[in-house]
This record gives structure tokens, C-alpha cells and sequence, in this order.
């Protein structure tokens, strides 16, 4: 997957470059919209809420690989939302950041947006669930252990 | 050089250094066991107990020490297509032309890969032993099952091995020392599905303790084993043989220690070995007997390393075959969500299995064997962000309702086949890549044969068959060898026989040449079995060529 992810930068951030306006000052302000699409306030706090975003950052700004991605990714969100008339990802209300973020899904495999929706979608759902909140969102138990599962033999509560 | 100040020095401590060192040590031996990795604390190391747990894996990862490179491996063929690594969320794992390296698992640390090994204690079936006479393929082994069964049943006890009472395919002179594991809830789906299929599922042989046993307590089903046992009721070698070896008062163990070559002097024998201790001073220690036990990629790479003037291709190489007859993991996985909640992230990682299989001659038309068992655990999908990020595709409100919805209803079930030596995989020096010590990694070449492939298919296409049985949807993931090299389990690279131009070392381990140099793991493995779990075989080995040297220390001819 890393290679895919170079191949992908390199194949698709100079025609990203070619199309997007200047970027804005932050090259990662789409990012917390962008979490909450993935998972938004639901069963449990939105992604924002747990700092996804900010664990997205920070992955940006040690990975060599991820941090042009990411980059190149949030300007792909504006630059998606822009031609939908809006100024930025963030301004578009839930149902056009979710068609927005959905092509992404469904883009080709190996294409820019696929490799960041793919990364960054793994990412998030690595940060949201390994907090307490998130896992208790969607009924998972706790911890292994110490307590075990005593009776694995018999169907589950 | 001052005199050796021990009888033996063991380099690696997974089960077969393990169970050197303990049994020499027992029998009264001095010894001095080397470890390249850490010592582990299992309930301050293993995270099992931690909200994140499900980020944590083994940690193993010791900052230089070096890993392993691979050779370019092969080119994949269209016809075999449908054994292509998948998954609904990402389509294809490997979407290359070529089979991926993804690594060989082996832990470095005491206790060595029987650190994250899920427990699994299975005896050899005899029909495997006998492959080159049989079938005209692999090596005969130059031990037969009658003899190794009182080492096993030795081996069995002191570990705390779990498992039905007896086992047509593996007789045995005395029942296991603890009764059998019931089967988890998940796990009786899949028992009932494979007796529509006509499949024959019993409980596994687990070194996981049923019952309290050894002062340790018993399994508490948290389906962790791969992660470590913070509880010590898995019989990983650093809380059975390694702790009975230190108590014995006769064994010195040190870790972070990086042996980087074996000295050979004269009359053919091992004269000293050098090491890197933990401090980074470079240690010389001279041996009466040294047992190499670093596993079937180290092994033959530290003998390689070993090359001087006396033995110009590598110690212990004068058949040729030192790296040659690597035998790898064959595996398959397949995993599918079920309409029940089964709460299949609960009980032991590979509880049942099956064995219909195994025998050599049992797959129609593909000779060699392999075995079925659930997989859930060891596909690490067990907790939410599995759900959520594999089992579960999309984003959004609708996926973490989804996600709440398929939790616990996930059922995977894997095979593990025979796999046979191959001209193109074998083990050599990487000419390029580096240690941080300056040595040559060990280089894996792999070439799985249309047989492998043909086994393969069988795995993948019962493993399909009996989800579809149990009523689960379409798989969601499948996962194999024949697209990525993934290891835990490798055999054949310092074979052992009775005939020094075809093999390594005799039916003891004892190299042909070199009459103090003992090899004890997987490396002597003249063929790989039919999916069963190395370990203890290894262990059941190790003991019996630890019980000829104590005879040969008592009879100073050490």
C-alpha cells in the first residue's frame, strides 16, 4: 500500500496542483468536516469530537508519505465543493460532503482520491474506536482483559 | 582463551532453544542461553487490559536487529485468479502482477514466536513422515513417530497441553494432561456446518490451560492469544521451560544478545562464538557444545555467516543444503459475517479444528495434507475498529449503525496446508542489505508450484464452501499465500537425515561434520506436516536430542 500511495501522489498532484486555486493558508482545513462525514454525531461524539482531525495532522506531519496525500486530499475536497458552488469543503452542508467524500469512495482503485479516502478512512476508524467513547458507541465490550469472556460457550447477551 | 565455564550455549530461546536449555539444565548441564530480543513481562507488557488494546499487536520490533529481505517473487497467473487476496472495502490486496513479500513473523524476545503463537500443540501425523518413500517428494524423516511419542507425552505435561483424550491419526500411550476446551459459541456454527458437509470436527490440542495447572490459572477465553497472555495460562516457553530452567540454578540467560558468528577450530568442532551483548560490547565465548535455535531463516543465516577457512560455504554446509528446502506457510482464510450474533470475538483463537484432511494422500489428486480451523481471532477480528474499518465498508451514520450491528457476528474459518520444498525457495545472504552489526540479512526466495497452488485452491474452496454451510453471506475477506509470502511457520532449511550428502544434521540434530554443533527448531523439518502447528514437535525433538547429550556430557565425550 505504500507504494500505492507514492504512485498515487505522483501520478495525481501536479494535475491537482494544475486545477486548484491557491490553497488556503491551512492545507488541512478540511479536515475536520471531513472526519465528521466519516463519522459524524450519531450513536456516540462525532470524529472531531475524539481529535480525529487533529490525529490526522499529526499523522501528516510525520509521515512523509501521508502528509502530501492528506494535503493533496483536502484540496481535492475544496476543489470538489467549488464546483458544486460552495467556498470550501466545510461550507457545504451534510448531504453535499457526503457525495463529495462518497466519489471518492467509488473512484477507481488506485486513483488519488481512492488512495486518500482509503488511508484516511482507516485512519479515523483506527483513532475513533480505540477511544473508550467510540467503542461504546457501537455496544463493543471493553477491554479483553482482565475479566476474559468466562462462558464463550453460550450465546451473547 | 579461558576454558568454556558451560556445557552448552543455546542461541535463540523460542521452543527449541527453550526446551534445550531446560532439559540440559535439568539433567544437570551448564548452560549459557543467548537471546537476541527482550524479556517480556506479560502483565506489564501485553496491552490486552488497555482501552487501545485493539491497536496494540506483538511488539517485537528491537531497534537493530536486523529482519529479512526477499527476493522478487513470482509472476501471478490469470488462472489462478480466484486465490487472489480480497477484500470488499479495498477489491484486491496484492493488485500487482507479481506475489508480495509481507513478511516472515518471528518474535525476537524470550520465548520467541511461542510468544504470540496462539497455543496450538499438535503431534505430527506419522503418514507425513515418510514423504520421499511414499510419494517421491520432501525427505523421510530419520526418527520415526514411536519414538518421538515419549518426548511428546514428556512435553505435553510440562507445558500443560489441553485436548481430546486420544487422536486415531496420532496414538498416544497416556491421555493429555487436561481435558479439552468446549467449543465457543462461534465455533459450534462451524461444527455443525462442516457434519452437513461431512466434515469431522474435534477440539483442538491447546498448550492453553483448561484447568488451574503448573501454578498458573486457567484461560479465561479473551481471545488474545496473539497478542501476548498476560494471564500466563498460555504455555508459551518463557512461563513453562524458560522459568524451569532458571529455577534449575544450571542455566544463565541473557538477553539482547546478537550472536554473529559461530568459530570454528580444529578436530571439527565449534571452537568459540561471538556475540554482541546487550551493551553493545562484542563478547567472545568459548563452547563445548553450542545448539543453534534461531529458526529456519536465522539458523541457516547465522551457519551461512559462519563461513571461514575450514568451512569456506558456511558452517555445517558441506552437503550444500544450509538455507536449501525452505518450506513455507500455505494458508487461506476466508471470513463472512453471519445473520446471528455469535459473539465470536470470545474464546480461544483456534478452539476446534479439522483434520479429515491432513493425511497426505487425502486431498484428491494433490498430494499433501491440511487441517481447518476458525480463524476470527487470528484475522484480528475481534473489536470495533476491525468492524469498522474491514468488515464494515461505506462511512457515515448509516456505517456506524452497521458497524453496532455486526459486532460479534463475524465467522472466519482458515486451513494451513503441507507445503513441499522447491528448487526456488530457499535461503541465502542478502549481498546488499545490512544488520546493524554489519551482517548479512537473510534473503528469502519463495516459488510456490502448481501443487501448492492446486492445495491451495482445496483450502480456499472448502473454507468457502463451509461458510456458505453455516449460513454467512458472502465472504468479505479472503486472504491467502498464493498472492503474498506471509509466514509464521517455516521448516527444511538445515534438514535433518541419515545421509550426509542429502542432508544437514542426523536425526538429533547433530551436524555430520561438526561434532559439538546441535541445530534444534523447525530448520531440521525434512518435510512440513499437513498444516499442524511446529512447536511441538520442535519441543518433543529438542528434549530428545537434549536426553543424548546429557548421556554424552555424563560420558565426557562433550
Amino acid at each position: 500500500m505504500r507504494r500505492r500511495v507514492f504512485l498515487a501522489i505522483l501520478a495525481l498532484l501536479p494535475g491537482w496542483a494544475r486545477r486548484a486555486p491557491a490553497s488556503p493558508p491551512d492545507p488541512y482545513a478540511a479536515l475536520e468536516a471531513y472526519v465528521d462525514t466519516l463519522v459524524p454525531e450519531h450513536l456516540g461524539p462525532s470524529a472531531s469530537a475524539l481529535g480525529a482531525d487533529g490525529a490526522l495532522r499529526e499523522l501528516a506531519g510525520r509521515d512523509a508519505q501521508m502528509g502530501p496525500l492528506i494535503a493533496a486530499g483536502c484540496r481535492w475536497l475544496d476543489e470538489r465543493a467549488r464546483a458544486r458552488g460552495a467556498g470550501s469543503f466545510a461550507a457545504l452542508d451534510e448531504g453535499a460532503r457526503e457525495a463529495v467524500v462518497g466519489s471518492a469512495a467509488r473512484a477507481a482503485p488506485g486513483s488519488g482520491e481512492w488512495v486518500f479516502y482509503q488511508h484516511t478512512r482507516a485512519a479515523v476508524m483506527r483513532h475513533y474506536y480505540a477511544d473508550p467513547r467510540g467503542a461504546r458507541a457501537v455496544g463493543a465490550d471493553g477491554p479483553p482483559q482482565p475479566r476474559g469472556h468466562p462462558d464463550p460457550t453460550e450465546a451473547p447477551r | 582463551m579461558k576454558e568454556p565455564e558451560h556445557d552448552a550455549l543455546v542461541i535463540g530461546s523460542g521452543a527449541g532453544g527453550a526446551t534445550m536449555a531446560w532439559a540440559l539444565a535439568e539433567r544437570g548441564l551448564r548452560v549459557l542461553l543467548l537471546e537476541a530480543g527482550p524479556a517480556y513481562v506479560p502483565e506489564r507488557d501485553y496491552g490486552l487490559d488497555q482501552t487501545d488494546w485493539e491497536l496494540r499487536g506483538f511488539v517485537d520490533d528491537v531497534e537493530g536487529i536486523g529482519r529479512q529481505t526477499a527476493a522478487p517473487l513470482q509472476r501471478l497467473d490469470p488462472a489462478w485468479d480466484d486465490l487472489r487476496s480480497m477484500s470488499h472495502v479495498r477489491g484486491r490486496v496484492n493488485p500487482g502482477p507479481r506475489r508480495r513479500y509481507a513478511g516472515y513473523r518471528h518474535v525476537r524476545g524470550l520465548g520467541g514466536s511461542t510468544l504470540h503463537f496462539v497455543g496450538e500443540a499438535h503431534r505430527l501425523n506419522p503418514q507425513a513422515m515418510r514423504m520421499r518413500t511414499r510419494f517421491g517428494v520432501a525427505a523421510d524423516w530419520p526418527v520415526t513417530y514411536a519414538e518421538l511419542e515419549p518426548w511428546y507425552e514428556r512435553i505435553e505435561r510440562v507445558i500443560g497441553v489441553a485436548g481430546p483424550a486420544a487422536e486415531a491419526a496420532r496414538p498416544r500411550r497416556s491421555p493429555l494432561p487436561l481435558p479439552p476446551h468446549p467449543p465457543s459459541y462461534a465455533s459450534q456454527r462451524l461444527v455443525t456446518a462442516g457434519r452437513a458437509l461431512g466434515m469431522t470436527w474435534v477440539p483442538n490440542t491447546l498448550a492453553a490451560l483448561s484447568r488451574p495447572y503448573d501454578g498458573r490459572p486457567p484461560c479465561n477465553y479473551c481471545a488474545g492469544c496473539a497478542r501476548g497472555c498476560p494471564r500466563r495460562d498460555k504455555g508459551s516457553v518463557d512461563v513453562t521451560l524458560l522459568r524451569r530452567a532458571a529455577e534449575s540454578g544450571n542455566c544463565l540467560i541473557r538477553t539482547g544478545c546478537v550472536v554473529t558468528h559461530l568459530d570454528p577450530g580444529e578436530d571439527d568442532r565449534v571452537q568459540a562464538v561471538s556475540y554482541v551483548d546487550a551493551e553493545g560490547n562484542v563478547q567472545r565465548e568459548r563452547v563445548r557444545t553450542v545448539v543453534v535455535a534461531a529458526g529456519a531463516v536465522e539458523t541457516p543465516r547465522l551457519l551461512l555467516l559462519s563461513a571461514s577457512p575450514r568451512a569456506p560455504g558456511g558452517l555445517g554446509n558441506e552437503s550444500g543444503l544450509v538455507g536449501r528446502n525452505l518450506m513455507e506457510t500455505l494458508s487461506w482464510s476466508a471470513s463472512a459475517l453471519h445473520p446471528d450474533r455469535l459473539g465470536s470475538h470470545r474464546g480461544l483463537p483456534s478452539d476446534v479444528i479439522c483434520w479429515d484432511w491432513n493425511a497426505p494422500d487425502a486431498i484428491p489428486g494433490v498430494v499433501g495434507g491440511c487441517r481447518f480451523s476458525p480463524t476470527t481471532a487470528e484475522s484480528d477480528l475481534l473489536g470495533p475498529i476491525a468492524y469498522a474499518s474491514r468488515v464494515v465498508d461505506g462511512f457515515g451514520r448509516g456505517h456506524q449503525d452497521a458497524v453496532r450491528d455486526a459486532l460479534g457476528r463475524v465467522l472466519s474459518v482458515g486451513a494451513i496446508g503441507e507445503s513441499l520444498p522447491d528448487p526456488g525457495s530457499f535461503v541465502d545472504l542478502d549481498p546488499e542489505a545490512r544488520d546493524a552489526h554489519g551482517q548479512a540479512l537473510a534473503r528469502i526466495h519463495s516459488h510456490l508450484g502448481v501443487r501448492e497452488l492446486e492445495r491451495l485452491r482445496f483450502m480456499a474452496r472448502t473454507c468457502r464452501d463451509l461458510l456458505a454451510a453455516a449460513g454467512a453471506e458472502a465472504p468479505f475477506e479472503q486472504t491467502g499465500t498464493y498472492d503474498h509470502f506471509f509466514s509464521t511457520h517455516v521448516f527444511g532449511t538445515c534438514r535433518m537425515g541419515t545421509d550426509p550428502a542429502t542432508s544437514v544434521v542426523d536425526g538429533f540434530g547433530c551436524s555430520h561434520r561438526w561434532k559439538n554443533l546441535v541445530v534444534a527448531d523447525a530448520s531440521l523439518f525434512p518435510s512440513s506436516g499437513g498444516g499442524e502447528a511446529p512447536s511441538l514437535t520442535i519441543e518433543a525433538l529438542a528434549l530428545r536430542s537434549a536426553d543424548r547429550l546429557a548421556r554424552r556430557a555424563r560420558r565426557r565425550e562433550l
